[in-house]
């Protein structure tokens, strides 16, 4: 028998992966330290408001993310709010395709186009999300089981190669910064909205709700990590100075006796291929069972399949620089919306909610 | 001229016992008509001691001849029926005439005939209106000897044979137990193969034994030869590239997964024994990991799960590397490549695909070989063909390195099936890493991961305990835990009993010197 209910540790690992396990394969313009406390505190508020959400979500047992809504706040409002989720999750998916096709083509396959990459990457990330929740909650769960160990060995070597004394900068973050790094953070530190449309099949129980705050705090720790290990390595002059400034830091990482690789960005760029495939895939699944519950259609196959095409053709205008300018604010303030006002809005909405059934 | 079939094996043909005015006549003759021009079949008359008429069905060379004659023939001609119905089970004495520990009394004479097909011999009496079936079977078969797929230090040496009773036998001694349950089955409408649904009661759980049984009883199939047909028509996914039934010849193995709380089929004529339902886990466990000491168990297993990664991705990765990025390789490495592959005339997919395609070859026509010329042919293929290859300049050094270590590490993985699907999925990733490199190679991986989470065996996951995750029993599929450590059954068998240890010498002894302090 197929579980529709995902179990703690399911619920983790899909959150993380939809975040990419913190490992930002751009800084989505200029790396700065406020960037850097803004994508930590993003993390730490999507953590919290998860706890709250989960709360509240415990409560209602439905498992489609609209009527879930509707519960708390009346239908229409639940619906506009699952379209527009629809819509910044579709956009976001194209933002991750063309940065990633980028990173790509960069530094892995200089002579193949672009959009031939982003087409791998879309009907890879496809055949991932066939089946549904269930499948891509167990790959993202053997990867959360297998890639930390890249992890853990970049970060080890390339925190004992750094120079610690850089990361002094990393501590004085500039006050009149925080307003311009707030929207690339927002998009840094995307992923955990998802959760609006998983936390439906959790099984219910205290260990769910610690799982899902788990995730974008452990994501939290990790893009740390990363983060100081490039700014270690290269400075944040150097950071500002490239489009893809933890690859290249990894890439400068140099350990005289272990002639395992000659660079060492090949696992970090591993792992940022893994998460990125599977966060399409996610944002593709939950875009369309987001847009599917807001204009009440089930058959969301059709919906993501509908989704693959517009996905490619917005990350090509991404890439091409035409609608670059507009699509990331635009996507930054509506993931903003969702991770830093709508967790909380929810979770009192349905407290209110609580006090009104215990008063009947 | 076409000839009809004496039996409607689609239908059940089940003939009753005649009864009436010249029963035994019709009886006889139907017995007669089945055996047709058949020349193993024997039937033999002769008369009862009440001087009414009897006769014998067996197979030349299925029933124990001396039985027969000795035990039947003659224990019939000293026995008379006193039964006022007529019926062979409802005699007295009926079960201290014949010296046979199997011996059943049954209405239906197609039913007594097919037993008699199968090595029992059936008796027909004039007025009776019972047939009696005595099981003397004989089948001369090998004697239990080693496994065919390896030897070890540490565990057993006896492997399962081809014949049913005595693979039962061989579980049974292990495991004395009254709830240990061997359900009998048939399977194929020609070749009536005999299939033993086995489990323990109490421990296995009833999901798991009703959806076996299921599976099995809704086969319809002319025959079934061997395990490994039956394996294909019960799985989830035929389409599938994952195995979805484990197995093992080994006997220790099997009464350990049993007491685990899987489920196993035996099937007459294999010796490779069927166990449900198939995990990852179980199937990069070894039976001897049990028996060793657990720190080197559990150095073994690690070494076993990198093998598997070795085996399935060493030559993708040598593809990607060589063919997309050099310049991940260190300078050393990166100039010795150069210099290897300098007069190689292939690319280096292409390289690998000789060389991987070769050492199929080599070792399917191994497999093949009569043993006495098996070892000749390695030293043909593996020292002479390699060596030439190599001086031809048509392969590098390195790659027959890397594709030797591939290969070397695919046989470390225990499970045979699960060996074979990875050599499957290792052409998979080599093509992904042949068109894309390093980002083809992720790809491939993606995908092989999600077939495999999607793989389903008799409801439990494929990839448990990793997913779903179950962090306990995740820990002893990597690490091998000190067996007083083991105390519980896997929880993704969904066992009745999940405690496996309940005291162990220390403790006792603890509670000993308690109480004699």
């Amino acid at each position: 028998m197929h579980k529709r209910t995902l179990s703690p540790f399911q619920i983790f690992s899909v959150i993380a992966m939809a975040s990419m396990l913190g490992v930002p394969v751009t800084a989505w313009g200029s790396f700065s330290p406020a960037y850097f406390w803004t994508v930590i505190l993003i993390f730490l508020l999507q953590s919290g408001g998860l706890v709250l959400l989960c709360f509240s979500f415990g409560r209602t047992g439905k498992t489609d993310g609209s009527e879930q809504l509707s519960c708390l706040i009346t239908a229409i409002p639940g619906r506009i709010l699952m379209g527009t989720l629809g819509i910044s999750l579709t956009l976001r998916s194209s933002l991750t395709l063309a940065a990633q096709a980028g990173c790509v083509s960069l530094y892995l396959l200089e002579d193949t186009p672009p959009f031939a990459v982003m087409l791998v990457l879309m009907i890879t990330g496809f055949f991932a999300l066939l089946p549904g929740v269930r499948r891509l909650s167990g790959v993202s769960t053997l990867l959360v089981l297998i890639l930390p160990i890249l992890l853990l060995l970049v970060v080890g070597v390339g925190l004992a190669a750094s120079d610690l004394g850089e990361l002094r900068t990393l501590a004085q973050p500039a006050k009149n910064e925080f307003a311009d790094a707030l929207v690339p953070a927002a998009v840094t530190a995307s992923g955990a909205e998802c959760a609006l449309l998983f936390l439906g099949h959790r099984q219910s129980g205290r260990r769910s709700i610690i799982a899902a705050s788990a995730a974008p705090a452990a994501c939290a720790v990790i893009f740390a990590a990363l983060s100081c290990t490039a700014v270690g390595t290269i400075g944040i002059g150097g950071m500002n100075a490239r489009r893809f400034p933890i690859v290249e830091a990894a890439r400068q990482i140099n350990l005289g006796g272990i002639e395992l690789t000659e660079r060492f960005d090949l696992p970090l760029i591993t792992v940022s291929l893994f998460a990125s495939i599977v966060q399409i895939a996610l944002f593709t699944l939950c875009a369309a069972l987001s847009l599917g519950s807001a204009i009440g259609c089930r058959r969301t196959g059709v919906i993501a399949l509908w989704l693959l095409p517009l996905q490619l053709v917005l990350a090509l205008l991404i890439r091409s620089g035409t609608f670059g300018g507009v699509i990331l604010p635009l996507c930054g303030a509506l993931l903003t919306l969702f991770s830093v006002i709508l967790f909380p809005l929810l979770a009192v909405i349905s407290l209110l909610h609580r006090k009104e059934h215990t008063v009947q | 001229m076409t000839q009809q079939a004496v039996f409607d094996n689609s239908s059940g043909g089940e003939q009753k016992v005649f009864t009436g005015e010249g029963s035994f006549e019709k009886n006889l003759a139907y017995c007669r008509r089945l055996k047709g021009k058949n020349v193993d079949v024997l039937i033999r008359e002769y008369t009862l001691a009440d001087g009414r008429r009897c006769a014998a069905v067996a197979v030349d060379g299925m029933t124990n001849k001396q039985n027969l004659e000795m035990s039947v023939i003659l224990a019939s001609r000293r026995f008379s029926p006193l039964s006022t119905d007529n019926k062979f089970s409802s005699a007295d004495g009926f079960d201290q005439q014949f010296a046979s520990v199997e011996l059943t009394a049954t209405d239906s004479l197609s039913g007594g005939y097919i037993s008699a097909l199968s090595g029992d011999v059936m008796v027909i009496a004039e007025g009776e209106r019972e047939v009696l079936v005595c099981g003397y079977r004989f089948i001369s078969s090998r004697s239990v000897g080693d496994s065919p797929f390896g030897g070890s230090v540490r565990a057993p040496h006896e492997a399962f044979i081809e014949t049913l009773r005595l693979n039962t036998a061989l579980i049974r001694r292990r495991i004395a137990d009254p709830n240990l349950v061997f359900e009998p089955m048939t399977v194929g409408r020609h070749s009536r193969t005999a299939v033993n649904l086995c489990y323990i009661l109490g421990v296995t759980s009833p999901r798991l034994i009703d959806e076996a049984r299921r599976r099995i009883d809704a086969i319809d199939i002319d025959i079934i030869n061997d395990s490994g047909e039956l394996e294909q028509l019960i799985e989830d996914d035929p389409s599938s590239l994952f195995p979805q039934t484990d197995g093992s010849e080994l006997p220790d193995v099997v009464a350990a997964e049993l007491c685990a709380g899987r489920v196993a089929i035996i099937v007459n004529g294999s010796p490779y024994v069927l166990l449900l339902p198939a995990t990852l886990s179980r199937m990069m466990k070894a039976g001897e990991d049990d028996y060793q000491r657990w720190s080197y168990s559990s150095f073994v297993r690690l070494l076993r799960w990198a093998a598997m990664a070795i085996s399935i991705l060493a030559p993708s990765l040598y593809v990607a590397m060589v063919s997309f990025h050099p310049g991940m390789l260190p300078t050393s490495l990166l100039i010795l490549t150069a210099v290897n592959r300098l007069n190689v005339p292939f690319s280096a997919f292409a390289e690998v695909l000789i060389v991987e395609l070769a050492l199929e070859l080599l070792r399917e026509a191994s497999i093949r070989m009569p043993k006495n010329i098996g070892s000749a042919l390695s030293i043909v293929g593996g020292i002479i063909i390699g060596d030439a290859a190599l001086n031809a300049g048509l392969v590098s050094p390195l790659l027959i390195v890397i594709v030797g270590i591939s290969t070397m590490a695919g046989f470390v993985i225990p499970s045979y099936p699960l060996a074979s699907s990875y050599r499957l999925i290792k052409y998979m990733l080599l093509g992904f890493s042949a068109l894309l490199g390093l980002f083809g190679l992720v790809c491939g991986v993606i995908l092989w991961l999600s077939m495999m989470v999607s793989v389903r065996s008799f409801g439990t996951d494929f990839a448990a305990p990793f997913f779903p995750f179950d962090a306990h029993d995740a820990g002893k599929s990597i690490i091998e835990p000190p067996i007083s450590a083991r105390t519980s059954r896997p929880a993704y068998l969904d066992p009745l009993d999940r405690i496996r240890l309940q005291t162990t010498n220390r403790e006792r002894r603890k509670g000993s010197d308690r109480t004699d302090a």
